[in-house]
């Protein structure tokens, strides 16, 4: 314990104190302007890794369900483009089981296929955001040829073709009168069928590929996010429209006809149960997309609240240590002043 | 006992009262100074009763001396250091501002993400490129800046030296000037005060002992044990470094031919500025940037092109990043790698690159189609982008020399290396406030115990002028008692 003090000692001790507290009170400002930590490093030590890494993780999910927006909306217009797809088929078959059962004339059915048959190529060829829907990975490439191009598509010469091989005459011909149901029903389940498929089909019809875009919707989930014309469905209901429309329905002899509709009903059948599957996969695709999306909008929400746990000051209690130090400094300047002016020497 | 020695009594009085003003007034005019000590006048009597004798002695309290230098030495050597980590702190900057490498990872990842749903977007593949410049940018900066660290505190470690070698040529002066006073027997109060004032300032560059002789002479040694001065100052020598590359160890400070900083020193220095700024070259500023180091090695890990044929027979290359070079980095650190690291030129449009690849892969070898991810060249090919992802959440090992994590993923490694410098941060900036706080209050005690009291000298000096009065008038009444005589025998 001194029992001497300094006339240094005094002054400098309320000295260093004012400029301790004066440096306090500029960080104590800003915390209490800002309603976080003034250095964020120097406060939290070891924990300034877990704040950052808490930011890195919200910023991350945002963007997830900012890329589930994309993904959304592709899903959403393939399901619509299917949908569309689907009514006409189904519009159509009503219209073959009633020319089966007399009405319509052959004509008629023919040209509604014909229509049919461009409103699925179109369909099939929608784009969204400068990408092809059903194109699977091949985004940038039309995927189904259109048939009723000039000149002469690939897939029109391939059924003109095969017809040619198995009868001899062209659709158009007169002779085709002369056709028999049982050849002609061996004819679509066997050559022409098989244009409908495998590397026929690849080559002839569509230039989509097999695999769809796979996209990732939330930090451990992989979907698969588009459709592709390279499906059974589609390739089925492609050869029921061309088959009524361009085998020369309306000149074929009544049983030829009758085949006809009947392997084209069951074909459609078979079509509208494949692409109603499909969308089925694809209602399932959007909702796990939605799901995703609202529980990380939730963890971005918990990580928020961590976040300013973490690197946030309670304004009550800075503000309060503010006013605290304001009031210390005036004491400290007061005393400082009264201090200096005690001396011997006024009295000598 | 005559007159005449009541006289002489009486002006040995008056000489000294006059000395003991002049210690007064002496110590007046150092009461402003922190490093004066208060002189004392003591005065004794001869043997015989007589003449006064006057010695002058100061206050002193070696222990709190001891101790303020201890101190003041610790003091400086935090503050160094802590100095230095909130330079290496910028470049992390504030969490709220994303600038930090963990921060630009993540930006980057989302990127990707963004990119991966929407794989034959253009535009969403340059802001990919774009991120990805901006990460190795931000590497190459931090790498950069650690080293202008370095360079600085070797700067001031060349600078310190000069100057403690001045300053112990100096502490020569001082001690022979204390010496040869003691000998001869004159006051050596302002002498010891001048030296007690040039070990304070040599203990803020280095860590001393002091050791007393006889004749009050001193002897230092570094607080390792290393003889700085004895007689006549040792060479402190260092050399330094015209620039710093990461894996490049600066040069050692040596006294008297023992080198007292860095891994080689078998008697290395505890504290002093010199201390914390070679703790700071040599250890927290090397171990940061083998952090960054380490992170850019698992970005060019992550982001590798193997071989697609089957079976693979090529080696791996590196892939949208690379450092230059077409090996692949291997499992141990690599210095200087977060200086390299750049985005491959191949895949970025203003350097003549491709941006597909990005999608496709073949960034290490763009002609090779062994590279090739994807074959058919599909615009929503996402695989590979998936894979990337894939790769920077997945785990991977890190050397131990970065002494963090030894197995994490890459941005949980980056958030690490910011924890390790917060933890860094904090404790020698909490040592050094701690140490500051200690220093005044050691500073203030000394100075109560032997500095200067105004108004103690005041009264002191009231009671000299007393004293100085009584004497003039002792000589008066003698020198009247002798004319009285005089007039009566004359």
């Amino acid at each position: 314990m001194a029992t001497t003090v300094s006339t240094y000692a005094v002054s400098n001790a309320t000295r260093l104190s004012i400029l301790k507290m004066q440096s306090e009170l500029a960080v104590r400002q800003k915390e209490v302007a800002t309603g976080r930590l003034d250095d964020v490093g120097l406060a939290l030590g070891g924990r300034a890794g877990q704040t950052v890494s808490l930011r890195q993780e919200h910023a991350r999910l945002q963007s997830i369900i900012d890329s589930n927006s994309i993904v959304t909306a592709r899903l959403d217009a393939t399901q619509a483009g299917l949908g569309s797809i689907l009514e006409g088929a189904e519009a159509f078959l009503g219209a073959l089981i009633d020319a089966r059962g007399g009405s319509g004339g052959p004509g008629m059915v023919e040209e509604r296929a014909k229509a049919e048959l461009a409103s699925l190529i179109n369909g099939l060829n929608a784009t969204q955001n400068g990408e092809y829907l059903f194109s699977g990975i091949n985004t940038d490439v039309r995927p189904v040829t259109d048939y009723f191009a000039e000149p002469a598509a690939a897939n029109k010469q391939a059924v003109d073709a095969a017809f040619l091989a198995a009868f001899g005459v062209a659709q158009t011909d007169p002779a085709a009168a002369d056709i028999d149901a049982a050849d002609l029903k061996a004819f679509l389940e066997g050559d022409f069928a098989d244009l409908f498929e495998g590397a026929q089909w690849s080559t002839a019809w569509s230039s989509a590929s097999d695999q769809t875009i796979r996209s990732r919707i939330s930090t451990v989930e992989l979907i698969g996010s588009s459709a592709t014309a390279q499906n059974a469905a589609v390739q089925k209901l492609a050869m029921t429209y061309t088959m009524m429309a361009d085998l020369g329905a309306a000149g074929l002899k009544r049983e030829a006809y009758e085949a006809l509709i009947d392997t084209a009903v069951s074909t459609m059948g078979e079509a509208i149960k494949g692409i109603t599957d499909t969308r089925a996969q694809l209602g399932s695709s959007q909702s796990r997309v939605a799901t995703a999306s609202e529980r990380m909008a939730i963890q971005m929400d918990v990580l928020a609240t961590h976040i300013d746990t973490l690197e946030g000051v309670d304004p009550y209690e800075a503000s309060t240590r503010v006013n605290a130090l304001l009031t210390q400094i005036e004491t400290a300047y007061a005393l400082t002043a009264r201090i200096q002016q005690l001396s011997l020497l006024d009295y000598l | 006992m005559s007159l005449t020695a009541a006289l002489r009594t009486a002006q040995s009085a008056l000489q000294n009262t006059a000395a003991q003003t002049s210690v007064t007034t002496r110590n007046v005019a150092g009461s402003g100074d922190p490093s004066y000590s208060r002189k004392i006048a003591l005065a004794s009597s001869t043997a015989d009763g007589g003449a006064q004798v006057l010695t002058i002695t100061r206050a002193a309290d070696k222990a709190l001396l001891e101790s303020l230098t201890d101190t003041a030495s610790r003091a400086a050597a935090q503050q160094a250091l802590a100095d230095g980590l909130n330079e290496l702190n910028a470049t992390i900057g504030d969490p709220e501002l994303d600038q930090s490498p963990a921060a630009l990872i993540g930006a980057f990842t989302d990127s990707i993400q963004l990119y991966s749903v929407s794989p034959g977007d253009q535009i969403l593949a340059q802001a990919v490129i774009t991120k990805a410049g901006g990460l190795a940018n931000a590497l190459n900066d931090a790498a950069r800046t650690v080293q202008r660290v370095r360079q600085d505190a070797d700067a001031a470690m060349d600078a310190g030296v000069r100057d403690l070698n001045g300053l112990l040529a100096d502490f020569e002066t001082a001690n022979k000037a204390v010496v040869n006073g003691t000998r001869a027997g004159l006051d050596i109060t302002d002498s010891l005060d001048a030296r007690d004032r040039l070990m304070s300032r040599i203990s803020e560059l280095i860590g001393i002992n002091v050791v007393p002789r006889a004749d009050n002479d001193a002897v230092l040694y570094t607080d390792s044990g290393v003889t700085l001065f004895e007689t006549s100052p040792r060479l402190v020598s260092f050399q330094a470094t015209g620039t710093f590359t990461a894996g490049f160890s600066g040069n050692a400070i040596t006294v008297d031919g023992v080198p007292v900083t860095g891994a080689a020193a078998t008697m290395p220095i505890r504290s002093g500025r010199l201390q914390g700024l070679a703790d700071l070259r040599d250890n927290a500023a090397v171990t940061y940037s083998r952090q960054l180091d380490e992170i850019a090695r698992g970005l060019i890990a992550a982001f590798a092109e193997s071989d697609q044929s089957d079976p693979p027979g090529l080696p791996d290359l590196p892939g949208l990043f690379t450092a230059g070079v077409s090996a692949m980095p291997g499992n141990a650190l690599v210095p200087g790698l977060a200086g390299a690291i750049r985005v491959n030129p191949t895949v970025d449009p203003d350097q003549g690159g491709n941006l597909a690849l990005l999608r496709d892969g073949g960034i290490g070898a763009p002609g090779n189609p062994a590279y090739r991810y994807n074959p058919s060249g599909a615009a929503g090919y996402a695989d590979r982008l998936n894979d990337y992802l894939g790769a920077l959440s997945a785990q991977r090992s890190f050397d131990a020399a970065a002494d963090v994590d030894a197995s994490n993923s890459l941005p949980g490694f980056a958030a690490s290396s910011v924890s390790w410098l917060g933890v860094v941060r904090q404790n020698a900036t909490n040592a050094a406030d701690y140490e500051q706080t200690l220093l005044q209050r050691t500073s203030e005690a000394l100075s109560n115990a032997t500095g200067v009291n105004l108004d103690n000298e005041m009264s002191l000096l009231l009671d000299l002028e007393r004293s100085y009065q009584a004497s003039s008038k002792l000589i008066g009444a003698i020198d009247a008692m002798f004319a009285m005589f005089l007039a009566e025998v004359a």
